[in-house]
């Protein structure tokens, strides 16, 4: 009867694992997502327990950029339900005519863009569609424009002649001919948004990559901060320098997307509200701020500015750290108050210039 | 920094969200050009050790040709017209690149 005490000994023991397998977590399970959307990829990558809740979250998060997307689209055909969607639209057929009642995220994106048209002298400015619309970026064949049609079409860009009346709700652009692009600052909000709906949803661990606009939430999956490379704007390629986010937004703007050879010259999208041609002092500036909506902007605004104005600029703002490329290759970095540094690492060959 | 290769590293090459090819990076590893049937027509991507680059593409824009090489985790390509995407994985790298 030796052995009863052994057999005993046994199912307690087995009872105890099952116990602890109960009670022990389970691991955190990541839930991954593409999608194209606004012109570019969309990644979001979230961790949580309950991959049935991820999934809910992260299509809730699509649909919201889906939302902001048809809100700001630009180019539909008139007639069509995509061109009766879109409030960006709207107002831009009823320029000189009459104002338009607008979508409360519409209405915040144009606040937001003329606030800081104010705060960065006049580098970024959302009026800037028919300067768009001549230079053909968006379409199949830009081209660099006429100098007096330039003039003609500059002196439609004037942001202080969008009426904005809170109360209302609408928006109006005074002047016929006159019309919102905001490709500079929808992206960034839609991202932004997106990563509310995914907190509002418990979700404490997560990453949006926007086409190169990047939120991220909480730390990544290892429980460090998120390593975020700033990609090389020289032909040499590769990674810059690595930033390490928590809480918080990076976005780039450079000169090597959306461009086009002409004669000897290299043209992109990024215009100077001022001139209405491309700027051409910056290979790329990076913007790191809380938001992604103000990230983008800023990294617009930013990379039209002269790299030592940029700089200056940003020294008022909180938060805020900028990286910097400049077109002869010089990489400068420079901060707000209360803006930690975040670039963890740099390259080797590249050494940035603290400001 | 470029410490992280504990880990190995990876370029997965999707059409259509479909991954076609997975190569892994290598410093110092072969060179290789793979032909991707992409939806407008053939694309070629290239492979230099631990690197790789859209090398020719049939996209009027080129754009994913400009980007030139990568090498880094989280780095991606991305030839909307052809609906090809290279992106890279593995590593001890980055969780993403911002561009």
């Amino acid at each position: 009867m030796g052995s009863r005490p052994r057999v005993w000994l046994a199912l307690i023991l087995v009872l105890l694992g099952v116990i602890g397998f109960s009670l022990y977590p389970r691991r955190p399970v990541e839930y991954r997502s593409d999608r194209f959307l606004m012109d570019t990829l969309v990644s979001i990558k979230v961790y949580g327990r309950d991959d049935e809740k991820l999934r809910k979250a992260v299509a809730e998060a699509y649909a919201e950029m889906q939302r902001i997307a048809d809100l700001t689209n630009r180019f539909p055909v008139r007639g069509t339900a995509e061109h009766a969607a879109s409030d960006v639209c709207r107002i831009n057929d009823m320029a000189g005519i009459r104002p338009v009642t607008v979508d409360p995220d519409v209405f915040a994106m144009l606040e937001r863009s003329r606030t800081w048209r104010h705060r960065t002298g006049g580098a970024f400015d959302v009026t800037i569609g028919p300067v768009m619309d001549l230079w053909g970026f968006g379409g199949k064949h830009p081209h660099v424009p006429k100098h007096d049609e330039l003039a003609a079409r500059l002196a439609l860009v004037d942001s202080d002649r969008l009426l904005l009346k809170r109360q209302d709700r609408t928006a109006f652009l005074e002047k016929a001919g006159m019309g919102l692009d905001l490709g500079a600052a929808a992206k960034g909000y839609a991202t932004e948004k997106a990563m509310w709906v995914l907190a509002r949803n418990g979700i404490e661990k997560a990453i949006i990559d926007a086409g190169g606009t990047i939120r991220v939430l909480g730390k990544n999956a290892e429980g460090a901060p998120w390593r975020i490379g700033i990609k090389n704007p020289t032909d040499s390629g590769g990674i810059l320098a690595v930033l390490a986010l928590e809480d918080s937004a990076a976005a780039t703007s450079a000169g090597y997307y959306r461009c086009f050879d002409s004669g000897r010259r290299r043209f992109h999208h990024i215009l100077n509200p001022g001139t209405g041609y491309p700027a051409m002092e910056n290979a790329s500036v990076t913007v790191v701020a809380k938001d992604a909506g103000m990230a983008d902007i800023l990294s617009t605004a930013l990379f039209v500015l002269p790299p030592e104005k940029a700089l200056e600029t940003v020294k008022k703002l909180d938060g805020v750290e900028v990286f910097l490329v400049t077109v002869d290759g010089r990489t400068l970095h420079g901060k707000g108050p209360a803006g930690r540094s975040v670039v963890q690492s740099a390259a080797p060959g590249h050494h940035a210039q603290s400001r | 920094m470029r410490t992280d290769t504990a880990v190995e590293i990876r370029a997965v090459i999707k059409v259509r969200g479909r991954i076609v090819r997975t190569i892994v990076l290598l410093k110092d590893g072969e060179k290789a050009v793979y032909q991707v049937q992409g939806s407008m027509g053939r694309a070629l991507v290239e492979l230099d050790g631990n690197r790789v680059r859209m090398r020719e593409a049939p996209c009027p824009d080129r754009t994913c040709i400009l980007q030139g090489w990568m090498e880094r985790q989280g780095e991606s390509i991305v030839c909307l017209p052809n609906q090809v995407e290279i992106r890279i994985e593995g590593g001890n790298g980055l969780d993403a690149v911002t561009r």
